[in-house]
């Protein structure tokens, strides 16, 4: 019985905490200016996170321990303390990304500009971490957050040629703005694959005292989980590709994202995605914020339990304050949510490498998994998807930064 | 034994399993011609900052002169108070016994309770 | 050490990004179309009562100043461009501006009549896009 509510939470994670602001603001650009020729990138990063979710659950399931703890064991301290500033540092942004979302997505709703909006955002978010209970935070959030499932009646509503999406599930090149296509699918891979969602995933099972009989269970929810999200972040950009790809649109401000439901679902479209994404950059947020207290927390060897009082771990709770206060800063001097969104996700993107390789090494380590250790198909999906994120932001993130 | 890979870095826990920190160095003794021999376990504080480098390391003496617990030496466990070694290093005494907790203790007392609502949830 | 690598790496990126070049002629018509598109669209879900009559008079300002910025961008990068595109950009920038002002009022027939204005203003800057294909 536990494990059937299990099963239904972890689903309502992966499909109502799917999309956030990255994943909508890459997929969206992507449709408005390739239509539906990006979608092959969407899938991949996908694919490539149901993959890497599972493992890490696996591996909390198997070893009873959390991704940043096996890291520190096994790689040493000066290891860990170099993937935890790279992570980090990236995690760091992508918050400040999401706050600024959330308060966007405010503005839109009332009128009121949206740096006026950042303090008491951050102050909600802090104090739902600061009383409520792990599955309350992370549940609420992601309940909310289907909402987001308004992109999936859009695209329908639209009525795509599902031959040509079909067909674009196979990567090709334009024939012109090159550059501009690789940095997107850099940028929609780095929203896809985020080294945050790991570490708070496996904590989860950690704190939940998964063992080996969660394993089939994790393993559908990874999967399934992550690619109905992901089925909702190509609904995004159909919805791109066949309203604001006809009207000329490129979206180079936030602004112009938010008319993307008002031609599918006029009435109510455009309260729609102000609250998609409100929802969805919510359960992101507080996702980064623990998962960054997580990574400084569990290395050091600190209490981590989000599950108890503030009192009882108060340099991890301390830890998620001062983070969440400091990503409000920058938005509040004005800086622009989707210009720290387009960064962070193209830096994710080229810091995978150093997230992810050694977590595959853990992956195959008999000291941690056991028998349960990757196959070949696990090991070759995620490292192909890696490698090609990373020649393509070494190509295209110099480019797209040169060429304006 | 390997030190290395099956001391160093290693979670530990209490007596009532209660994790109060990494092993975050070992500290060795020679003496005169015998074999040299691991004496402690240093957790937190200077012998962290001293693997990221020298720089980190005086930085946390500036900041920890003025800030935090006052705490004479680095924290030090020896190893007779070790229970056994596993994925965890556990030992036989409690966390109330070291200063290990002294950072933890601090911030709860001195930050923490001062906001509302740090002591429930 | 490596953190210092990364920190360099940051910073070869922002140091980069200080130095862009010049868009195309292309680029910029195309920009135009864009943020007259938006206008239009914008204009379009007002008229269903799908948005706010705050954030439409926003991005139609937001619209009108890009459209003008943009106009300005093309005389630099080709004095040579028609004259006719520079009317249109200029009726296009105009449209915007009245419809800011009439969204206010709540006066719908004349945004209508303006938004007609837009669209035949698009049709011209569209055009001129093409034609650079």
């Amino acid at each position: 019985m536990k494990k059937i509510l299990q099963l239904a939470l972890g689903l309502l994670t992966g499909i109502g905490g799917f999309l956030e602001i990255g994943s909508i603001t890459t997929a969206a650009q992507a449709g408005a200016s390739f239509g539906f020729q990006l979608i092959w990138a969407i899938a991949l990063g996908t694919i490539c996170l149901g993959f890497l979710v599972e493992m890490s659950g696996r591996l909390s399931a198997v070893s009873k321990q959390t991704v940043v703890d096996a890291l520190r064991s096994r790689f040493g301290f000066r290891f860990y303390i170099v993937v935890l500033a790279i992570v980090a540092a990236v995690s760091f942004l992508v918050l400040i990304a999401e706050l600024g979302g959330i308060a966007l997505s405010l503005q839109m709703l009332t009128g009121v500009g949206f740096p006026w909006w950042v303090v008491p955002v951050a102050f909600f978010i802090w104090v739902m971490l600061w009383k409520l209970k792990l599955d309350l935070v992370e549940n609420g959030a992601s309940a909310l957050g289907l909402v987001t499932i308004c992109f999936v009646v859009a695209a329908f509503r639209l009525h795509p040629h599902w031959g040509s999406v079909a067909h674009s599930f196979v990567p090709s090149l334009p024939t012109d703005n090159r550059a501009k296509y690789g940095f997107l699918a850099v940028s929609i891979l780095g929203a896809s694959i985020t080294p945050y969602l790991m570490f708070f995933y496996s904590s989860g099972a950690v704190e939940d005292e998964w063992d080996e009989s969660y394993i089939p269970i994790n393993r559908f929810i990874a999967g399934s989980g992550m690619s109905v999200g992901g089925l909702f972040s190509i609904a995004v950009l159909i919805a791109a590709a066949l309203t604001l790809r006809p009207a000329g649109i490129n979206i180079e401000k936030f602004e112009q994202s938010a008319l993307l439901l008002t031609g599918a679902l006029p009435r109510w479209g455009f309260v729609l995605f102000a609250l998609s994404l409100a929802f969805g950059c919510l359960g992101a947020a507080l996702e980064i914020s623990l998962a960054l207290s997580y990574m400084f927390a569990q290395g050091l060897g600190w209490n981590w339990s989000e599950n108890e009082p503030a009192q009882r771990d108060a340099r991890f709770s301390l830890l998620y304050t001062i983070m969440i206060a400091l990503a409000a800063i920058p938005l509040l001097f004005g800086v622009d949510p989707i210009q720290v969104t387009m960064i962070s996700m193209a830096l994710t993107a080229a810091s995978l490498p150093f997230s992810i390789v050694p977590f595959l090494f853990l992956m195959n380590d008999k000291e941690f998994c056991g028998e349960h250790r990757n196959g070949w198909v696990s090991n070759s999906v995620v490292v192909i998807v890696i490698v090609i994120a990373f020649v393509l932001s070494v190509i295209a993130i110099p480019l797209q930064v040169m060429g304006g | 034994m390997d030190l290395v890979r099956d001391v160093l870095d290693k979670r530990l826990l209490d007596r009532d399993d209660t994790i109060i920190g990494r092993v975050d160095g070992l500290i060795i003794e020679v003496h005169g011609d015998s074999q040299p021999r691991v004496t402690h376990l240093s957790v937190g504080g200077p012998a962290v900052f001293a693997r990221i480098g020298n720089w980190a390391a005086s930085l946390a003496k500036l900041l920890g002169a003025h800030w935090g617990p006052k705490r004479g030496a680095p924290v030090r466990i020896a190893w007779s108070d070790i229970d056994h070694f596993g994925r965890n290093v556990k030992l036989t005494i409690s966390c109330e016994d070291t200063e290990a907790m002294a950072w933890e203790d601090w911030i709860g007392e001195h930050i923490i309770s001062r906001i509302p609502g740090g002591g429930s949830k | 050490m490596k953190v210092g690598h990364a920190a360099a790496l940051v910073s070869v990126l922002v140091f980069f990004a200080g130095c862009t070049k010049p868009p195309s002629e292309k680029d910029v018509v195309d920009s135009m179309v864009s943020w007259i598109g938006t206008g239009d669209m914008a204009t379009q879900a007002w008229l269903n009562h799908t948005t706010f009559d705050k954030y439409t008079r926003e991005i139609l300002e937001l619209s009108s100043k890009r459209l003008g910025d943009q106009s300005d961008q093309l005389k630099e990068v080709a004095p040579a461009h028609s004259a006719s595109l520079d009317s249109a950009a200029t009726s296009a920038k105009r449209a915007m501006t009245s419809i800011a002002r009439l969204v206010a009022a709540n006066d719908a027939p004349d945004v209508r009549a303006q938004l007609d204005s837009l669209r035949s203003a698009k049709k011209i800057v569209l055009a001129a896009s093409d034609s650079l294909e």
